[in-house]
């Protein structure tokens, strides 16, 4: 049943550190809110996802920092920009003062990925749940 | 889940612009009629300068150097618009041609300040619960 402990929790471990990512982006909107001229971001978590997804598929060993271990397959690094699939979210109010945030927005966007979260999050806590019982018999 | 702890930074640094800007919104309508005698020696209403904070920089989940944002305080600014004069002169605080200055402090302004510093303090302690949750939850995998 387990080919690998390694891929154990799949595309739900990239999932999890874009969705906490997405996390830190929203914050960041929120805590800007009043900050003039402030554009708010977010992620397109379908590129990220692809992104995050190809770089552990295609792992590049010959990063400026490899982390030194004894085979190749092990601990391999990721080593890439995430920083293109940040983008400035489409104002529908415009303001005076140049800022793009609508807290109910944000907010609401806060609130789905943190509910998303907790879903990569209960699946893992599954497999964990599951790997634990074979282990135990 | 690192990337979860910028969360409490980014929350915390808006937390503490806003309670700034609240403490700025007292001082100036705790001072709203403080007259003085001279246009220098009367209080002014000042407001905070906010700017989203570039300067600290971190590695993200990704690897690679990234800014921690956030928002910083800039600094504190007079307000330049003009003072109140009122001609009272048997005012302690008159000057020689009977003038007393009052403080530019806009009630209306102030009061929505205020309003508005208290709204995004609450949204920013939200976001940090819900950061707390998370990470709490993502502690107690397999559980």
């Amino acid at each position: 049943m387990l080919t690998g402990i390694n891929n154990l929790f799949g595309i739900h471990e990239d999932a999890l550190e874009i969705h906490a990512k997405r996390a830190t982006l929203i914050a960041n909107n929120l805590a800007n809110q009043d900050t003039p001229n402030y554009k708010a971001q977010d992620l397109d978590f379908k590129a990220a996802l692809a992104a995050i997804h190809e770089a552990r598929s295609t792992v590049d060993h010959h990063s400026d920092t490899p982390l030194q271990v004894s085979h190749d397959g092990h601990l391999s690094s990721l080593n890439f920009q995430s920083a293109h699939d940040v983008m400035y979210r489409r104002s529908t109010q415009s303001s005076l003062d140049g800022n793009t945030v609508d807290t109910q927005i944000e907010q609401a966007q806060f609130a789905e990925n943190s509910m998303r979260y907790m879903a990569n999050l209960s699946v893992i806590s599954g497999r964990v749940r599951g790997l634990i019982d074979v282990i135990k018999g | 889940m690192s990337s979860l702890f910028n969360v409490f930074d980014i929350a915390g640094s808006a937390l503490s612009a806003q309670s700034l800007r609240l403490n700025t919104t007292a001082s100036n309508l705790a001072n709203a009629d403080s007259v003085a005698g001279s246009e220098e020696k009367t209080y002014k209403a000042r407001q905070p300068v906010f700017a989203a904070s570039l300067d600290m920089v971190s590695q993200d989940l990704f690897g690679d150097n990234v800014d921690t944002p956030g928002v910083k305080v800039l600094g504190i600014v007079e307000s330049d618009a003009p003072l109140k004069m009122d001609y009272q002169p048997n005012h302690p605080k008159a000057n020689e041609a009977g003038y007393i200055y009052k403080p530019n402090v806009n009630l209306m302004e102030e009061m929505a300040n205020m309003i508005s510093a208290s709204r995004s303090y609450q949204v920013n302690v939200d976001v940090m619960e819900s950061a707390k949750t998370l990470m709490q939850k993502t502690l107690n995998l397999g559980q």
